[in-house]
């Protein structure tokens, strides 16, 4: 993000102030203009398209089969008081405290560690925090659902071994989250541990060699040079880690199914269930006025973030 | 699965009437003697049909289909394995591009599409086997505010008491033929004392598997979710009220196990000997007893059937748990010959018999009443006649069952409200009257 | 261990700094620290790696061996049963091409549409260029997925798409991030001379782009292609949606249908071979490309 404010139009480019010039200015960069043009027209064909008319639909009220019909701002204002919403948004903004710190912070430790000047096996130990991410967490989460059985799962059978009682994973409201977060976090966290080891390699040597004639201790260096350094990478792991936690899905979809009680019912997975007509008749205005109004928490969320963490940076 | 098997088969057939065709050429058939050209021009009359059949991997059906092509060799099913709600709505939203020929819904969807006039109407056949058909299940496929049938009966999701004889004999209990929930429950104590197994299971996910056992007592009572054509919501009526004292009785009870019946730790705990009896839906033999029940600690050869208990002020001895029907839409470009295998399928005593061997309970009553149905042994069970016991079952199905476009998301959100009526926490007059008012906000949604 | 190594001195930890002087107890201290660590990392590798051993064991146990109070950690014997039926029963081999295919065709399209994007939004200037690029990244901010799975299928059918393998490829041919992530790689990672001396050769854009660019990107590209790979490798939601016909289907398609009907659990050793089946070509995958991939990741393909 930062670079992107940083770019400056070079001052023989400024718009002229009559308007020919600014439309032959367009015409003569017709080959750029074309490099970038497939991304525009997948995304105005194959997603601006749908998402326009699922705007639409968020102001009908259609079951898919039946003509649609007008309700206006109907649907805003049920899917605004339904508590199933209430509790969607708990839920959201439950893994956003927990999962967003874990998706920034074990990153950087792992990086950390792994980066460590006498660390042995630094390369095995960085593939295996890496293979996780190149699997389907929809067929994993079959895996992670057996080990979290409560009569026969795999981790009460080796708990027991030790003495520890069965513990109710999927079924119980607190402890249902630990699937789903520690599901995530499997698959996340090489991927993310990898980028940040980038981003320490990346620091010049020679500011380090200069802190230490300085006198600087470990912390100060890290202080006033890793961290600052490290900004972009660790903004870049910030939205990510929330854009992916806001857009939770597979893992309650597999895992939980949304359970206990919607306890890790996650947004998107409403918004499918209802959508979709998992169990009913489908509510498609529902479904879509609630899509966009979880855009539209995605949007403040993020510009929050990215507002918080800029007037930091500019001490 | 088989979809290999079966393309290479067209593509050889269509091959090679093809290949036959080319060698004879347009002049060829012109000079063809008189025989052989009559023969040609009917292997060109009697032209492939392909049905699309959308039900789930490992289904009654697979069953039905070569008995069925046998009969009609020109009728080809094409079994899609492909259950997925989801895509199936995306192709009616399509107005039925890619939607199949036949598929295999609950009720509440036949009830909700059957109002909406997408499905085909079958009324015809129906009424031509009124008498072979039960009539509670012919009722599911009943739309009342059309008065069509929107779908040919499914299998006949009746619900009865699993038990083993060899715990409850440990636990000095025996069944008698009139029995109440009471009695029951009361067993149900002697046996966990005495064994340790449970005989309910009540899980405590708070979503539609914690309210089956409300939606059997329901059920029992005569009442339902809705009134006929969903215009009102009777969940929270008196009868609403009674079954859910009496799920709070067995919670309060301890004698159940917590765990959802499809799931991998229930079949666990019953491979462990942890079940000693449970009210369970008839296909649950199939789906559970049968993979799990395999040694003398899962009770194999013990296993047994019986009717529910009666519920004070009950009407039934029964229960319903799930049960589908076969469909099909008007965007289907061969309704003769899908009335055809909807007929075959679970109207002649041919494919209930191949629906039965699979595990389902067909609504054919002539196959109900037969020796073959009588005489299915399971080893799970040894040497007992469960199928009896369901035909007795399906003589106690009711008809005002009623399964509308809400029921799926009534059951959920019941789910949901039952634990703290469970626990004691709401009262349960309340806690009914608040899932009433909430679901009926929800049905408002759905109308229209 | 009192050499330093001149790659990355930032751990926090002052035991790492001060390790000229060796005492005893200094020593011992190091070496705690180091078990620590060590022991730390192992619990983590295991962390990792335990749900790969329980594909594997469930995938090699028979089904009554799976489902048993207490739980069985290994097979008491091998079965290979379950391996045979999905590749006999399940035409599993249909479906891995099935991926195959629709991985490749879509990662190469992403290779290139998005190294070109990249590279124009990094070097090349034009009016607009800021504002166009921030909507892209607005893009990946916007709802779709679950939301839009009813008017993207309706667009299909709309292209005469369904059940082939087109919506699984082109709508993915240009995602945000991965234009995104090129542009900031092209921007950092080659120098402006380069392409200014291209430009003073008398080479076009694409010129430049096909001859300078493009070979000095492979590590970016790497990244990018295996991230969008293993995405689309992994897809079910789409794939469900669109793939009627069972030779059409794909891996990830198959196995989600295959999970719900273990419901009735004969099918659950089948799937876990399924499951182990379809991991391993990503897996595969991973250790061709590796050194690439991490290379590519650490020279700063995400980068300030």
């Amino acid at each position: 993000m930062e670079h992107v404010e940083r770019l400056q139009v070079s001052p023989i480019e400024r718009p002229r102030r009559r308007s020919r010039g600014r439309l032959a200015e367009i015409a003569r960069h017709w080959p750029e203009y074309l490099c970038i043009a497939p991304f525009f027209v997948i995304f105005a064909v194959f997603f601006a398209y749908p998402i326009g008319w699922a705007f639409v639909l968020s102001f009908q009220r259609w079951d898919g089969i039946t003509e649609a019909r007008w309700v206006g701002l109907d649907n805003y204002r049920f899917v605004l008081n339904d508590p199933v919403t209430h509790r969607v948004f708990t839920n959201i903004i439950r893994y956003l405290l927990i999962l967003v710190p874990l998706g920034v912070f074990l990153p950087l430790a792992f990086g950390a560690i792994l980066n460590l000047p006498f660390l042995r096996f630094r390369g095995v130990f960085r593939t295996i925090l890496f293979i996780p991410v190149v699997t389907s967490l929809v067929v994993v989460g079959i895996v992670w659902r057996l080990l979290f059985g409560t009569a026969n799962g795999w981790l009460n059978g080796l708990l027991a071994h030790v003495g520890l009682g069965p513990y109710n994973w999927l079924k119980d409201p607190a402890l249902a989250q630990i699937p789903i977060v520690s599901l995530t976090i499997w698959g996340t966290v090489g991927f993310s541990t990898l980028i940040v080891l980038g981003g320490l390699q990346a620091i010049d040597q020679d500011l380090y060699d200069s802190a230490r004639v300085d006198g600087a201790s470990g912390w100060q260096t890290f202080w006033h040079i890793t961290l600052p350094l490290m900004r972009p990478v660790i903004v870049f792991l910030l939205i990510t880690s929330t854009i992916g936690v806001i857009t939770l899905f597979s893992q309650p979809y597999v895992v939980t199914r949304g359970g206990p009680a919607n306890h890790t019912l996650t947004p998107l997975l409403h918004i499918y269930n209802i959508g979709i007509g998992t169990s009913g008749a489908p509510r498609i205005g529902d479904a879509t006025a609630l899509s966009f109004l979880l855009t539209a928490f995605m949007l403040v969320v993020v510009f929050a973030q990215l507002w918080l963490v800029r007037r930091r940076g500019e001490e | 699965m088989t979809g290999n098997r079966y393309s290479r088969r067209q593509v050889m057939t269509t091959g090679a009437g093809l290949a036959g065709l080319l060698a004879l050429g347009p002049k060829g058939i012109a000079q063809a003697s008189p025989s052989a050209r009559s023969a040609v021009l009917r292997a060109l009359a009697q032209e492939q049909i392909t049905l699309d059949v959308f039900v789930h991997l490992n289904h009654p059906f697979d069953n039905v289909k070569p008995l069925f092509e046998e009969k009609y060799p020109n009728i080809i099913l094409n079994m899609l394995g492909n259950n997925d709600m989801a895509v199936f709505r995306a192709t009616l939203a399509a107005q039925g591009e890619g939607t199949p020929d036949i598929f295999w819904p609950e009720i509440d969807v036949v009830q909700e599409l059957g109002k909406s006039g997408v499905l085909l109407d079958v009324t015809d056949i129906v009424t031509k086997h009124k008498d072979e058909l039960a009539p509670g299940k012919m009722q599911e496929c009943y739309i009342s505010s059309t008065d069509k049938y929107a779908a040919f009966p499914g299998d006949i999701a009746t619900v009865g008491i699993y038990y083993r004889e060899d715990l409850l004999e440990q636990a000095g209990v025996t069944i008698p033929d009139e029995w109440t929930w009471d009695d029951y429950i009361e067993a149900a104590k002697e046996i966990k004392g005495k064994t340790g197994a449970a005989s309910f299971n009540l899980p405590t996910t708070g979503d539609f598997w914690t309210s089956v056992l409300w939606g059997y007592f329901l059920y029992q009572l005569g009442g339902a979710v809705t009134n006929a054509d969903g215009t009102e919501i009777t969940l929270d009526d008196d009868k609403g009220i009674v079954a859910m004292e009496m799920v709070k009785k067995v919670y309060d009870a301890d004698i159940s196990i917590d765990e959802v019946p499809v799931e991998e730790n229930f079949f666990a705990a019953i491979a462990a000997g942890q079940v000693a009896a449970c009210p369970l839906p008839v296909w649950f033999r199939n789906f559970g007893i049968e993979p799990s029940v395999t040694d003398e600690q899962s009770g194999q050869g013990y296993w047994r059937v019986t009717l529910l208990p009666t519920i004070d002020g009950g009407v039934s001895r029964t229960a319903n748990f799930g049960g589908a029907a076969i469909a099909s839409t008007n965007y289907t470009q061969h309704p003769d010959e899908v009335k055809l295998f909807m007929e075959f399928a679970l109207g002649t005593m041919e494919g209930a018999t191949a629906c039965g061997e699979w595990g389902i309970l067909p609504p054919y009553l002539p196959y109900l009443q037969s020796e073959a149905w009588s005489s299915v042994r399971s080893p799970a069970f040894g040497d007992f006649a469960f199928n009896d016991v369901w035909t007795q079952a399906v003589e106690q199905y009711v008809g005002t069952w009623y399964k509308q476009p809400v029921f799926g998301e009534a059951m959920i959100e019941v789910g949901a409200a039952m634990i703290p009526m469970l626990n004691g926490e709401v009262d349960i007059p309340t806690g009914m009257r608040d899932v009433g008012d909430r679901i009926r906000e929800l049905n408002k949604r759905y109308q229209g | 261990m009192a050499t330093l190594r001149h790659d990355g001195e930032e751990s926090p930890a002052p035991v790492a700094t001060a390790l000229h002087v060796t005492t005893p107890r200094r020593r011992w201290r190091r070496w705690l620290l180091n078990a620590v660590l060590y022991a730390g990392l192992v619990i983590v590798a295991v962390f990792c790696l335990m749900p790969f051993y329980f594909m594997l064991s469930g995938s090699l146990m028979d089904r009554g061996e799976m489902f048993r109070i207490p739980p069985r950690f290994w097979p008491e014997k091998l079965i290979f049963e379950n391996y045979r039926a999905i590749f006999q029963q399940f035409s599993f081999l249909t479906y891995l091409r099935n991926s195959i295919i629709v991985s490749v065709a879509q990662t190469l399209g992403v290779l290139f549409f998005c190294s070109l994007a990249g590279y124009v939004f990094a070097k090349r200037r034009f009016p607009g260029r800021n504002a166009l690029f921030i909507f892209v990244l607005a893009t990946s901010m916007m709802p779709n997925g679950q939301t839009t799975i009813i008017p993207f299928y309706l667009l299909m059918v709309k292209f005469n798409w369904i059940d082939t393998f087109w919506p699984l490829i082109v709508p993915w041919w240009a995602p945000p991030l991965s234009i995104f992530l090129m542009r900031q790689y092209i921007a950092a990672g080659i120098p402006d001379d380069l392409i200014d001396a291209a430009t003073v050769d008398g080479s076009g854009l694409f010129g430049t782009y096909w001859r300078i660019v493009l070979p000095l990107s492979v590590p970016g590209l790497v990244v990018i292609g295996v991230i969008q790979f293993i995405a689309i490798w992994n897809d079910f939601l789409y794939g469900l949606l669109v793939l009627k016909s069972e030779e059409m289907r794909t891996v990830t398609v198959a196995l989600t249908e295959l999970s719900r009907r273990t419901q009735a659990s004969t099918l659950y050793g089948p799937l876990f071979a399924g499951i182990v089946m379809a991991t391993l070509p990503t897996i595969i995958l991973f250790f061709i490309f590796q050194r690439r991939l991490t290379q590519g990741i650490l020279s700063g393909a995400i980068r300030g």
